[in-house]
Protein backbone atom coordinates (compact mmCIF):
# COMPACT_ATOMS: atom_id res chain seq x y z
CA UNK A 1 0.00 0.00 0.00
CA UNK A 2 3.13 2.47 0.83
CA UNK A 3 4.52 1.58 -2.02
CA UNK A 4 1.40 2.47 -4.22
CA UNK A 5 0.77 5.63 -3.22
CA UNK A 6 4.43 6.82 -3.23
CA UNK A 7 4.48 6.02 -6.68
CA UNK A 8 0.99 7.20 -7.56
CA UNK A 9 1.02 10.96 -5.57
CA UNK A 10 3.40 13.44 -6.65
CA UNK A 11 6.89 12.50 -5.48
CA UNK A 12 7.93 13.40 -1.90
CA UNK A 13 3.70 14.18 -1.20
CA UNK A 14 3.08 13.97 2.22
CA UNK A 15 0.06 11.22 1.71
CA UNK A 16 0.12 10.65 5.25
CA UNK A 17 -2.00 13.23 5.87
CA UNK A 18 -4.24 12.86 3.32
CA UNK A 19 -5.07 9.39 4.09
CA UNK A 20 -5.50 10.74 7.30
CA UNK A 21 -8.10 13.04 6.41
CA UNK A 22 -9.81 10.18 3.57
CA UNK A 23 -10.22 7.66 6.47
CA UNK A 24 -12.12 10.22 9.41
CA UNK A 25 -14.10 12.00 6.72
CA UNK A 26 -15.28 8.50 5.66
CA UNK A 27 -15.65 7.49 9.05
CA UNK A 28 -17.58 10.06 10.24
CA UNK A 29 -19.95 10.05 7.20
CA UNK A 30 -20.63 5.83 7.63
CA UNK A 31 -21.27 6.85 10.96
CA UNK A 32 -23.68 9.73 10.26
CA UNK A 33 -25.39 7.77 7.51
CA UNK A 34 -25.84 4.53 9.52
CA UNK A 35 -27.15 5.84 12.33
CA UNK A 36 -29.64 8.42 10.69
CA UNK A 37 -31.27 5.40 8.95
CA UNK A 38 -31.17 3.30 11.75
CA UNK A 39 -33.12 6.02 13.77
CA UNK A 40 -35.51 6.73 10.82
CA UNK A 41 -35.93 2.85 11.06
CA UNK A 42 -36.90 2.58 14.53
CA UNK A 43 -39.02 5.40 14.55
CA UNK A 44 -41.08 4.24 11.77
CA UNK A 45 -41.19 1.01 13.28
CA UNK A 46 -42.66 2.13 16.78
CA UNK A 47 -45.57 3.69 14.65
CA UNK A 48 -46.47 0.07 13.60
CA UNK A 49 -47.75 -0.94 17.13
CA UNK A 50 -49.51 0.10 19.79
CA UNK A 51 -49.22 -0.63 23.55
CA UNK A 52 -52.28 -2.91 24.85
CA UNK A 53 -52.52 -4.51 28.03
CA UNK A 54 -48.61 -4.15 29.37
CA UNK A 55 -47.27 -5.20 25.53
CA UNK A 56 -46.84 -3.65 22.03
CA UNK A 57 -49.37 -4.86 19.68
CA UNK A 58 -48.72 -5.05 15.83
CA UNK A 59 -51.45 -2.46 14.75
CA UNK A 60 -53.66 -3.95 11.92
CA UNK A 61 -53.13 -2.30 8.44
CA UNK A 62 -50.22 0.05 9.35
CA UNK A 63 -47.93 -0.25 6.60
CA UNK A 64 -44.06 0.49 6.85
CA UNK A 65 -43.06 3.56 4.78
CA UNK A 66 -40.56 2.01 1.75
CA UNK A 67 -37.30 1.89 1.83
CA UNK A 68 -36.18 4.35 -0.61
CA UNK A 69 -38.88 6.56 0.92
CA UNK A 70 -36.60 5.61 4.95
CA UNK A 71 -33.55 5.89 3.12
CA UNK A 72 -33.88 9.40 1.59
CA UNK A 73 -30.62 11.67 1.31
CA UNK A 74 -29.25 9.67 4.07
CA UNK A 75 -26.35 8.37 1.70
CA UNK A 76 -26.06 12.03 -0.42
CA UNK A 77 -23.55 12.90 1.88
CA UNK A 78 -20.60 10.34 0.83
CA UNK A 79 -21.56 11.40 -2.55
CA UNK A 80 -20.97 14.76 -1.93
CA UNK A 81 -18.07 13.97 0.12
CA UNK A 82 -16.87 11.97 -3.06
CA UNK A 83 -16.83 15.20 -5.81
CA UNK A 84 -15.20 17.28 -2.86
CA UNK A 85 -12.27 15.21 -1.74
CA UNK A 86 -11.54 14.32 -5.92
CA UNK A 87 -11.65 17.90 -6.09
CA UNK A 88 -9.56 18.66 -3.28
CA UNK A 89 -7.18 16.07 -3.41
CA UNK A 90 -6.63 16.75 -7.31
CA UNK A 91 -6.26 20.59 -6.41
CA UNK A 92 -3.67 19.64 -3.62
CA UNK A 93 -1.49 17.33 -5.74
CA UNK A 94 -1.53 19.91 -8.85
CA UNK A 95 -0.53 22.48 -6.29
CA UNK A 96 2.52 20.56 -5.11
CA UNK A 97 4.06 21.00 -8.05
CA UNK A 98 4.20 24.65 -7.42
CA UNK A 99 4.85 24.86 -3.49
CA UNK A 100 8.65 25.31 -2.33
CA UNK A 101 9.93 24.25 -6.05
CA UNK A 102 8.89 24.42 -9.58
CA UNK A 103 8.90 20.87 -9.46
CA UNK A 104 5.98 21.51 -12.16
CA UNK A 105 9.14 22.10 -14.96
CA UNK A 106 10.50 18.56 -14.05
CA UNK A 107 7.18 16.63 -14.26
CA UNK A 108 6.33 19.05 -17.87
CA UNK A 109 9.28 18.03 -19.35
CA UNK A 110 9.26 13.94 -18.77
CA UNK A 111 9.32 11.78 -21.68
CA UNK A 112 5.90 10.03 -20.10
CA UNK A 113 3.46 12.55 -20.85
CA UNK A 114 0.97 10.66 -18.61
CA UNK A 115 3.28 10.93 -15.35
CA UNK A 116 2.04 14.43 -14.63
CA UNK A 117 -1.89 13.47 -14.73
CA UNK A 118 -1.47 10.15 -13.19
CA UNK A 119 0.06 11.22 -10.22
CA UNK A 120 -2.26 13.89 -9.57
CA UNK A 121 -5.31 12.55 -10.26
CA UNK A 122 -5.47 8.60 -9.74
CA UNK A 123 -5.02 8.47 -5.76
CA UNK A 124 -8.24 11.63 -5.98
CA UNK A 125 -9.93 8.85 -8.26
CA UNK A 126 -9.49 5.82 -6.45
CA UNK A 127 -11.15 8.05 -3.15
CA UNK A 128 -13.90 8.96 -4.81
CA UNK A 129 -14.80 5.60 -5.83
CA UNK A 130 -13.66 4.24 -2.11
CA UNK A 131 -16.65 6.68 -1.06
CA UNK A 132 -18.98 5.23 -3.80
CA UNK A 133 -18.46 2.12 -3.10
CA UNK A 134 -18.90 2.37 0.32
CA UNK A 135 -22.29 4.18 -0.30
CA UNK A 136 -23.45 1.11 -2.30
CA UNK A 137 -22.39 -1.13 0.17
CA UNK A 138 -24.07 0.67 2.98
CA UNK A 139 -27.19 0.83 0.46
CA UNK A 140 -27.08 -3.07 0.73
CA UNK A 141 -26.69 -2.79 4.88
CA UNK A 142 -29.34 -0.79 5.30
CA UNK A 143 -31.41 -2.72 2.66
CA UNK A 144 -30.60 -5.87 4.85
CA UNK A 145 -31.80 -4.43 7.76
CA UNK A 146 -35.08 -3.16 6.72
CA UNK A 147 -36.26 -6.12 5.13
CA UNK A 148 -35.01 -8.14 8.24
CA UNK A 149 -36.62 -5.89 10.88
CA UNK A 150 -39.78 -4.99 9.12
CA UNK A 151 -43.17 -7.29 9.67
CA UNK A 152 -43.85 -8.88 6.56
CA UNK A 153 -47.04 -7.76 7.04
CA UNK A 154 -46.28 -4.51 7.00
CA UNK A 155 -43.91 -4.58 3.98
CA UNK A 156 -45.49 -2.72 0.55
CA UNK A 157 -44.75 -4.97 -2.16
CA UNK A 158 -42.22 -4.26 -5.23
CA UNK A 159 -39.81 -2.34 -3.28
CA UNK A 160 -36.93 -3.31 -5.63
CA UNK A 161 -39.39 -1.62 -8.72
CA UNK A 162 -39.51 1.30 -6.25
CA UNK A 163 -35.75 1.59 -6.38
CA UNK A 164 -35.57 1.35 -9.71
CA UNK A 165 -37.79 4.15 -10.70
CA UNK A 166 -35.83 6.65 -8.84
CA UNK A 167 -33.00 5.76 -10.86
CA UNK A 168 -34.54 5.80 -14.38
CA UNK B 1 20.77 21.33 -33.54
CA UNK B 2 17.96 22.78 -31.88
CA UNK B 3 16.58 25.67 -34.24
CA UNK B 4 14.47 28.86 -33.30
CA UNK B 5 12.77 30.26 -36.35
CA UNK B 6 11.14 34.03 -36.04
CA UNK B 7 10.20 32.57 -32.51
CA UNK B 8 7.92 35.45 -30.88
CA UNK B 9 6.01 35.52 -27.40
CA UNK B 10 3.10 37.66 -26.72
CA UNK B 11 2.07 38.21 -22.63
CA UNK B 12 -1.21 40.14 -23.28
CA UNK B 13 -0.22 43.00 -25.29
CA UNK B 14 3.46 43.24 -24.26
CA UNK B 15 5.71 41.30 -26.39
CA UNK B 16 8.60 39.54 -24.51
CA UNK B 17 10.47 38.06 -27.80
CA UNK B 18 10.53 39.25 -31.10
CA UNK B 19 11.26 37.08 -34.11
CA UNK B 20 14.01 35.46 -32.47
CA UNK B 21 16.32 33.26 -34.59
CA UNK B 22 18.64 31.37 -33.27
CA UNK B 23 20.68 27.91 -33.58
CA UNK B 24 22.42 26.03 -31.46
CA UNK B 25 24.64 23.91 -32.40
CA UNK B 26 25.99 20.50 -29.85
CA UNK B 27 28.65 21.22 -28.56
CA UNK B 28 29.05 24.63 -27.70
CA UNK B 29 28.98 26.56 -24.50
CA UNK B 30 26.48 29.58 -24.79
CA UNK B 31 26.28 32.21 -22.62
CA UNK B 32 22.64 33.81 -22.98
CA UNK B 33 22.84 37.37 -21.40
CA UNK B 34 20.27 40.52 -21.14
CA UNK B 35 18.69 42.60 -18.33
CA UNK B 36 16.31 41.69 -16.45
CA UNK B 37 12.94 41.37 -18.47
CA UNK B 38 14.98 40.75 -21.53
CA UNK B 39 13.29 37.71 -22.08
CA UNK B 40 16.29 35.14 -21.04
CA UNK B 41 13.72 33.22 -19.19
CA UNK B 42 11.22 33.50 -21.38
CA UNK B 43 13.22 32.18 -24.10
CA UNK B 44 14.01 28.68 -22.62
CA UNK B 45 10.85 28.32 -21.10
CA UNK B 46 9.40 28.18 -24.92
CA UNK B 47 12.45 25.62 -25.98
CA UNK B 48 10.72 23.52 -22.97
CA UNK B 49 8.00 23.79 -23.99
CA UNK B 50 6.39 25.07 -21.31
CA UNK B 51 4.94 28.48 -22.97
CA UNK B 52 2.81 28.73 -26.08
CA UNK B 53 4.64 31.05 -28.71
CA UNK B 54 4.67 31.80 -32.37
CA UNK B 55 7.17 30.60 -34.95
CA UNK B 56 9.04 27.32 -35.16
CA UNK B 57 11.50 25.59 -32.73
CA UNK B 58 13.11 22.41 -33.40
CA UNK B 59 15.73 19.90 -32.41
CA UNK B 60 17.37 18.15 -34.80
CA UNK B 61 14.64 18.89 -37.21
CA UNK B 62 11.75 17.47 -35.37
CA UNK B 63 9.62 19.86 -33.36
CA UNK B 64 10.71 19.29 -29.36
CA UNK B 65 7.95 16.80 -27.79
CA UNK B 66 8.17 14.16 -25.47
CA UNK B 67 9.43 11.66 -27.89
CA UNK B 68 12.70 13.91 -27.96
CA UNK B 69 12.57 16.04 -24.95
CA UNK B 70 14.53 13.67 -22.77
CA UNK B 71 17.47 14.86 -24.79
CA UNK B 72 17.09 18.84 -22.79
CA UNK B 73 17.55 19.32 -19.30
CA UNK B 74 16.91 22.40 -17.66
CA UNK B 75 18.27 23.89 -14.05
CA UNK B 76 16.58 26.65 -13.06
CA UNK B 77 17.15 29.63 -10.24
CA UNK B 78 13.35 28.69 -8.95
CA UNK B 79 14.30 25.09 -8.85
CA UNK B 80 12.50 21.97 -10.32
CA UNK B 81 13.18 19.36 -7.81
CA UNK B 82 10.70 18.04 -5.44
CA UNK B 83 11.67 19.47 -1.67
CA UNK B 84 10.49 16.79 -0.15
CA UNK B 85 12.65 14.49 -1.65
CA UNK B 86 16.10 13.17 -0.90
CA UNK B 87 18.71 13.19 -3.58
CA UNK B 88 19.12 9.41 -3.68
CA UNK B 89 15.56 9.04 -4.26
CA UNK B 90 15.98 11.95 -7.14
CA UNK B 91 18.34 9.41 -8.64
CA UNK B 92 15.46 6.80 -8.48
CA UNK B 93 13.31 8.97 -10.32
CA UNK B 94 15.68 10.42 -12.73
CA UNK B 95 16.76 6.61 -13.92
CA UNK B 96 13.24 5.53 -13.93
CA UNK B 97 12.17 8.43 -16.07
CA UNK B 98 15.72 9.11 -18.08
CA UNK B 99 16.84 6.05 -19.57
CA UNK B 100 20.23 8.06 -19.81
CA UNK B 101 20.69 9.08 -16.49
CA UNK B 102 24.35 9.16 -15.49
CA UNK B 103 24.27 7.51 -12.21
CA UNK B 104 27.72 8.21 -11.83
CA UNK B 105 28.34 11.97 -12.99
CA UNK B 106 25.69 12.34 -10.48
CA UNK B 107 27.59 10.82 -7.24
CA UNK B 108 30.51 12.08 -8.42
CA UNK B 109 29.23 15.77 -8.54
CA UNK B 110 27.26 15.14 -5.00
CA UNK B 111 30.44 14.30 -3.43
CA UNK B 112 32.60 16.56 -5.21
CA UNK B 113 30.21 19.20 -3.59
CA UNK B 114 29.82 17.57 -0.47
CA UNK B 115 25.86 16.86 -0.77
CA UNK B 116 24.14 14.45 1.66
CA UNK B 117 22.02 12.00 -0.01
CA UNK B 118 19.91 11.08 2.81
CA UNK B 119 18.54 14.11 3.84
CA UNK B 120 15.66 15.88 2.14
CA UNK B 121 15.74 18.70 -0.54
CA UNK B 122 14.13 21.14 1.84
CA UNK B 123 16.58 20.94 4.11
CA UNK B 124 18.97 21.90 1.71
CA UNK B 125 21.13 25.78 2.00
CA UNK B 126 19.92 27.85 -0.50
CA UNK B 127 23.36 27.29 -1.90
CA UNK B 128 22.61 23.82 -2.07
CA UNK B 129 19.95 23.44 -3.40
CA UNK B 130 21.33 25.28 -6.52
CA UNK B 131 24.44 22.79 -6.92
CA UNK B 132 21.75 20.00 -6.60
CA UNK B 133 19.59 21.66 -9.06
CA UNK B 134 22.34 21.75 -11.35
CA UNK B 135 23.79 18.15 -10.82
CA UNK B 136 20.19 17.09 -11.69
CA UNK B 137 20.51 19.21 -15.33
CA UNK B 138 24.14 17.69 -15.98
CA UNK B 139 23.31 13.77 -14.92
CA UNK B 140 20.01 13.63 -16.37
CA UNK B 141 22.30 12.47 -19.54
CA UNK B 142 20.90 15.41 -22.07
CA UNK B 143 22.32 16.69 -25.02
CA UNK B 144 21.14 20.22 -24.44
CA UNK B 145 21.67 21.73 -21.17
CA UNK B 146 19.43 24.67 -20.32
CA UNK B 147 20.88 26.37 -17.29
CA UNK B 148 18.90 29.96 -16.40
CA UNK B 149 20.33 31.94 -13.83
CA UNK B 150 21.59 28.83 -11.74
CA UNK B 151 24.07 30.27 -9.58
CA UNK B 152 22.12 32.76 -7.89
CA UNK B 153 23.19 32.59 -4.22
CA UNK B 154 26.05 30.69 -4.41
CA UNK B 155 29.42 32.57 -3.35
CA UNK B 156 32.41 33.43 -5.94
CA UNK B 157 34.22 30.06 -5.11
CA UNK B 158 31.66 27.73 -5.68
CA UNK B 159 30.65 29.50 -8.73
CA UNK B 160 34.71 29.06 -9.81
CA UNK B 161 34.34 25.21 -9.34
CA UNK B 162 31.88 24.39 -10.84
CA UNK B 163 33.03 26.36 -13.89
CA UNK B 164 36.20 24.14 -13.67
CA UNK B 165 33.98 21.31 -13.08
CA UNK B 166 31.83 21.31 -15.54
CA UNK B 167 34.46 21.98 -18.42
CA UNK B 168 36.03 18.72 -17.20
CA UNK B 169 32.98 16.72 -17.45
CA UNK B 170 31.25 17.53 -20.58
CA UNK B 171 30.84 15.22 -23.47
CA UNK B 172 31.97 17.01 -26.65
CA UNK B 173 28.25 16.28 -27.65
CA UNK B 174 26.72 17.84 -24.94
CA UNK B 175 25.64 22.10 -24.98
CA UNK B 176 25.05 24.69 -22.24
CA UNK B 177 22.97 27.45 -22.58
CA UNK B 178 23.25 29.38 -19.75
CA UNK B 179 21.38 32.31 -18.94
CA UNK B 180 23.56 34.71 -16.36
CA UNK B 181 24.51 38.07 -15.10
CA UNK B 182 27.87 37.03 -14.46
CA UNK B 183 29.10 38.20 -16.87
CA UNK B 184 32.72 38.84 -16.59
CA UNK B 185 32.87 35.66 -14.23
CA UNK B 186 31.45 33.17 -17.25
CA UNK B 187 33.40 35.03 -20.52
CA UNK B 188 36.61 32.50 -19.70
CA UNK B 189 34.46 29.61 -19.53
CA UNK B 190 31.68 30.17 -22.59
CA UNK B 191 32.59 29.83 -26.16
CA UNK B 192 29.96 31.70 -27.62
CA UNK B 193 27.63 34.86 -26.14
CA UNK B 194 23.60 36.11 -27.00
CA UNK B 195 22.50 39.12 -25.97
CA UNK B 196 18.95 39.47 -25.79
CA UNK B 197 17.71 43.21 -25.18
CA UNK B 198 13.69 43.83 -25.29
CA UNK B 199 13.22 40.19 -26.68
CA UNK B 200 15.32 41.05 -29.08
CA UNK B 201 18.80 39.37 -30.53
CA UNK B 202 21.27 42.49 -30.25
CA UNK B 203 24.36 40.76 -30.33
CA UNK B 204 25.79 36.53 -30.99
CA UNK B 205 29.32 36.37 -30.90
CA UNK B 206 31.88 34.02 -30.66
CA UNK B 207 34.01 34.53 -27.55
CA UNK B 208 37.40 33.87 -30.14
CA UNK B 209 36.17 36.91 -32.38
CA UNK B 210 36.29 38.87 -29.60
CA UNK B 211 39.58 37.88 -27.85
CA UNK B 212 40.54 38.18 -31.73
CA UNK B 213 39.42 41.52 -32.31
CA UNK B 214 40.88 42.65 -28.68
CA UNK B 215 37.62 43.29 -26.91
CA UNK B 216 36.61 41.94 -23.93
CA UNK B 217 32.84 40.32 -23.08
CA UNK B 218 31.79 42.83 -20.71
CA UNK B 219 32.73 45.84 -23.39
CA UNK B 220 30.76 44.13 -26.25
CA UNK B 221 27.81 43.77 -23.59
CA UNK B 222 28.37 47.51 -23.27
CA UNK B 223 28.77 47.77 -26.59
CA UNK B 224 25.30 46.27 -27.99
CA UNK B 225 23.53 47.91 -24.88
CA UNK B 226 24.37 51.36 -26.01
CA UNK B 227 25.61 51.40 -21.97
CA UNK B 228 26.37 55.43 -21.33
CA UNK B 229 29.47 55.05 -19.38
CA UNK B 230 28.55 58.63 -18.27
CA UNK B 231 25.11 57.61 -17.24
CA UNK B 232 25.61 57.53 -13.63
CA UNK B 233 27.53 60.49 -12.87
CA UNK B 234 25.12 62.52 -14.77
CA UNK B 235 22.35 61.34 -12.32
CA UNK B 236 24.36 61.95 -9.52
CA UNK B 237 25.17 65.33 -10.81
CA UNK B 238 21.66 66.06 -11.42
CA UNK B 239 20.33 64.42 -7.98
CA UNK B 240 23.15 66.50 -6.09
CA UNK B 241 22.55 69.55 -8.04
CA UNK B 242 18.61 69.44 -7.49
CA UNK B 243 19.25 69.06 -3.53
CA UNK B 244 21.29 72.13 -3.30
Amino acid sequence: MKRFLEYNVPPGYRYQTECAAVGIALAISVLISLVSFLSALDQAQRALYMWQSEEWILMEGRMMPDFITMLGDKLLGLLILAVFIFAFATLSHYAYYYSGSKSIYLMRRLPNRFELHRRALLVPLLSAFVFVLVALVLFFIDYAVYMTLTPEACLRPDQWQKIWSVFR
Amino acid sequence: MIELKNLTKQYGTTEALRGINLSLPQGEIIGLFGENGAGKTTLMKCILGFLQYSGKITLDGEPITHKNIARLSFATSEHSFFPGLTPTAHAEFYREHFPRFSAKRFHGLMSFFELPTGRSLRSFSAGQKNQFEVILALAQGADYILMDEPFAGNDVFNRQDFYKMLLGILEPTETVLLSTHLIEEVSGFIGRAVLLRKGEIVGDVQTIELEESGRDLMHFVKEMYHYRADRVSRAIDDIAGEEK
